[in-house]
């Protein structure tokens, strides 16, 4: 398997173009004019130019009450790439998180003539399930005291025709369309926080709603997203701490799986694990709500086991609520309203840290 | 068990420094067939042994764990004892809420007691019950007749101890070899001496508002070039940007705490979230006299009767602390272990756990941020930190 170059394949951390100035090397005149052409000419073209934009799309669900949002998704397959490949957003709906359904569909069925391009996550974990289901296999046959016979044990090589008809399934004629392509049955789900963010703070995605096919702009998508006006509502201090973890160059996913909040990684999820993981906390200026809102001891020793567990730090986000969030002008106004403060919690061994 | 985040191939797990956090670590198990082996008059504790992850249902387990139990069996049932060269005898003073030393005798006195001007040394309840618990001491009454039972020691040093979580707390640790020691603020908020009042630089100040109100400035310009909204416009709005740097110091815009700030003054802290034992790692060349910096503070709170802290009661305690790390640690370290940080021992019902807390600030940190790839100039490093 090779190893893939993953500063190649994940080059940006956010989905948006940089063109940095060109080193300057002040006694060489050659460079001087290509400095000053990247600083004054290129700026003047670059403005005519329209920045990439990615599209998603809306569900509503409407009860007599109001609407809410149920999802939003990115359908296309090369937005769907563009978005994961810089940034890491998203989920992919066939996917454990990166978008490879095509891939490993197109793999299963063989369709390209020769090697298809790329080893999914998925394939990297199925196979070291696989190799460590063999070695617990051989290991309890040891212990046994039987001497593990090699060609008893593993089955006879498979031939191509037989092992291909093993990996087809009966309801792959309804992955073909009419005409006998595979269908793109893949969508990047984002979070709420994570479309408001490229809505807003990027500007690179336009949602349109999917059964009106409207532009949803960024007031009305706001005006959506929050449940209600009050202060700490859980999108807003939810999409504050999102803001500041991206603001300072963290990539930050959500983090259910391990019964917190977010997961915040240094550059993104194939560079390596997740360091911390983020539980956001509401703190209000009123003390007497602060400690009736205060949180067991018992809560915290689970919460520490489980991202202990994993080799994560558990950060508690408090995220300060102002008293009400009626009057601003500009969203950044009302998220200037909110500020953070973080303490991290970590289990203490005393026999470990005794040396 | 399974890492489930483990789908990606060839990833390095970024561990902290040396510190793996084993989910099945917490009860510390001795190998007890290593004691059989050594004999019984061992000097030392034997090491941990090894835990199987699973159980393989193999007859060679079976007997792994009979051999075990066989040997904790007998290991317990060994007779416990110390030479009178070694034993202590003092006498208790309700009034004082201490015990004086009449014999000072064995290897307890490099960390425990507290020798007056006279030179008697006088012991804290805490180590009176714990000396009594294991056997070294003898204790007799202010008349100095009668022998106090440990029963009624328990009796007479608890209420002084400040209650029995803290007893425990301290026993636990100095059980595993910490060197334990009453912290100034065990009885209650210590005013600190003369602390250095912040001096507010109001020129710095001034300049720091006027480079950010000219940086909101240009962006908002940028904007308007753009043609968008700017009330829900995009704060990294269309346009030529040099950097991702420019791009992220754009999209700071929301306040947070930094250490970076102005020093901060002690507040008075509330019980239960006070420092009651400052400990140092156990070595030899411990003074009383001239202890140093502790390693570690624990602040002990009851399970029952306390939840966890308020950011202000927490806020509170961590300005009474001094930082954990000098100007030589690494982004990592203040970020795993906190700018400032204190371990709060939990007793529940008797079971104590330890959870370190550390104050950090996320936004004072910045990482490593990669230019594009096309870019010839050499990596963006980080500034430096004062």
């Amino acid at each position: 398997m090779k190893k893939r170059n993953l500063n190649a394949i994940y080059t940006n951390p956010l989905p948006v173009e940089v063109v940095p100035l060109p080193p300057l090397v002040p006694h060489n005149p050659l460079s001087v004019a290509y400095y000053v052409y990247q600083l004054v000419f290129v700026p003047f073209v670059w403005g005519f130019k329209r920045r990439r934009r990615f599209t998603a799309y809306l569900e509503l669900y409407t009860d007599s009450v109001s609407s809410y949002v149920s999802s939003i998704a990115v359908n296309s397959y090369e937005d769907m790439q563009g978005l994961w490949k810089a940034g890491f957003f998203g989920k992919g709906t066939q996917s454990r998180s990166d978008p490879t359904w095509e891939l490993r569909t197109a793999k299963r069925l063989q369709e390209a003539s020769g090697e298809v391009e790329g080893v999914a996550p998925e394939e990297v974990t199925a196979r070291r399930r696989a190799a460590r289901k063999k070695f617990k296999n051989a290991r309890a046959l040891a212990e046994q005291g039987i001497v593990a016979n090699n060609t008893a044990m593993e089955k006879v090589e498979t031939s191509e025709e037989s092992r291909r008809q093993a990996l087809s399934r009966s309801e792959d004629t309804q992955l073909r369309d009419s005409e006998g392509k595979v269908r793109r049955l893949e969508k990047l789900q984002l979070t709420f926080q994570e479309a408001f963010f490229l809505a807003y703070a990027l500007d690179i995605i336009d949602i349109y709603d999917d059964r009106t096919g409207d532009l949803v702009a960024v007031p009305y998508l706001l005006g959506l997203l929050m449940p209600d006006w009050s202060p700490d509502n859980s999108f807003i201090i939810n999409y504050v701490a999102y803001h500041h973890y991206r603001s300072h160059g963290w990539c930050i996913r959500n983090g259910v799986k391990f019964g917190v909040d977010y997961l915040l990684y240094r550059r993104g999820p194939p560079f390596s694990h997740a360091e911390f993981g983020v539980i956001v906390v509401p703190l209000y200026s009123d003390e007497s709500k602060n400690q009736l809102t205060r949180k067991d001891w018992s809560w915290s020793s689970g919460v520490n086991r489980v991202v202990g567990g994993v080799k994560k730090v558990l950060v508690l986000c408090y995220v300060e609520v102002p008293d009400c969030i009626d009057k601003w002008h500009t969203v950044e106004e009302l998220l200037q309203k909110y500020k953070v403060r973080e303490l991290v919690l970590r289990r203490w061994i005393p026999s470990r840290n005794r040396d | 068990m399974d890492d489930l985040d483990k789908d990606y191939d060839n990833v390095p797990a970024t561990q902290g420094r040396g510190e793996q956090e084993d989910a099945e670590s917490d009860d510390e198990q001795q190998d007890w067939r290593m004691l059989t082996a050594m004999g019984s008059n061992r000097r030392s504790l034997p090491k941990r042994g090894e835990k199987e992850y699973e159980p393989t249902g193999s007859s060679s387990d079976r007997n792994n764990l009979d051999e075990s139990r066989q040997a904790m069996y007998i290991a317990l049932n060994g007779e416990r004892r110390h030479t009178s060269k070694v034993h202590i005898s003092g006498i208790w003073y309700p009034h004082l809420r201490k015990a004086k030393v009449l014999v000072a005798r064995g290897p307890h006195f490099k960390s425990i007691g507290k020798a007056d001007s006279n030179g008697i040394i006088w012991l804290l309840p805490e180590e009176v019950i714990y000396l009594m618990e294991r056997g070294s001491m003898s204790l007799y009454n202010a008349h100095g007749d009668t022998n106090i039972s440990l029963q009624g020691c328990y009796a007479a040093c608890l209420g002084a101890c400040h209650g029995h979580e803290r007893y425990l707390v301290y026993a636990h640790l100095k059980r595993l070899g910490f060197i334990v020691q009453r912290a100034a603020s065990f009885d209650g908020y210590v005013e600190e001496e003369t602390v250095p009042k912040p001096t507010s630089n109001q020129a710095q100040k001034l300049w720091n508002f006027l480079v950010q109100k000219f940086a909101s400035f240009c962006i908002g310009l940028r904007c308007v070039f753009a043609k968008k909204i700017p009330s829900f416009g995009p704060i990294v709005c269309g346009g030529l940007w040099r950097s991702y740097d420019s791009i992220y110091k754009a999209l700071q815009i929301i306040p947070f705490y930094s250490h970076r700030g102005p020093i901060v003054t002690p507040k008075s802290t509330t019980a239960p979230f006070r420092v009651a034992y400052n400990i140092w790692k156990p070595r030899p060349s411990f003074k009383k006299s001239n202890p140093g910096e502790p390693d570690f503070r624990v602040v002990v709170v009851n399970a029952q009767k306390d939840k966890m802290p308020t950011l202000a009661q927490a806020d509170a305690l961590f300005s009474t602390l001094p930082t954990a790390h000098g100007s030589t640690s690494t982004s990592q370290q203040r970020l795993r272990d906190g700018y400032k940080n204190v371990i709060i021992g939990v007793v529940d019902c008797g079971i104590i756990s330890f959870v370190k807390f550390g104050d950090v600030s996320f936004g004072d940190e910045r990482i490593f941020e990669k230019k594009a790839a096309n870019s010839t100039t050499t990596k963006y490093r980080p500034t430096k930190k004062q």
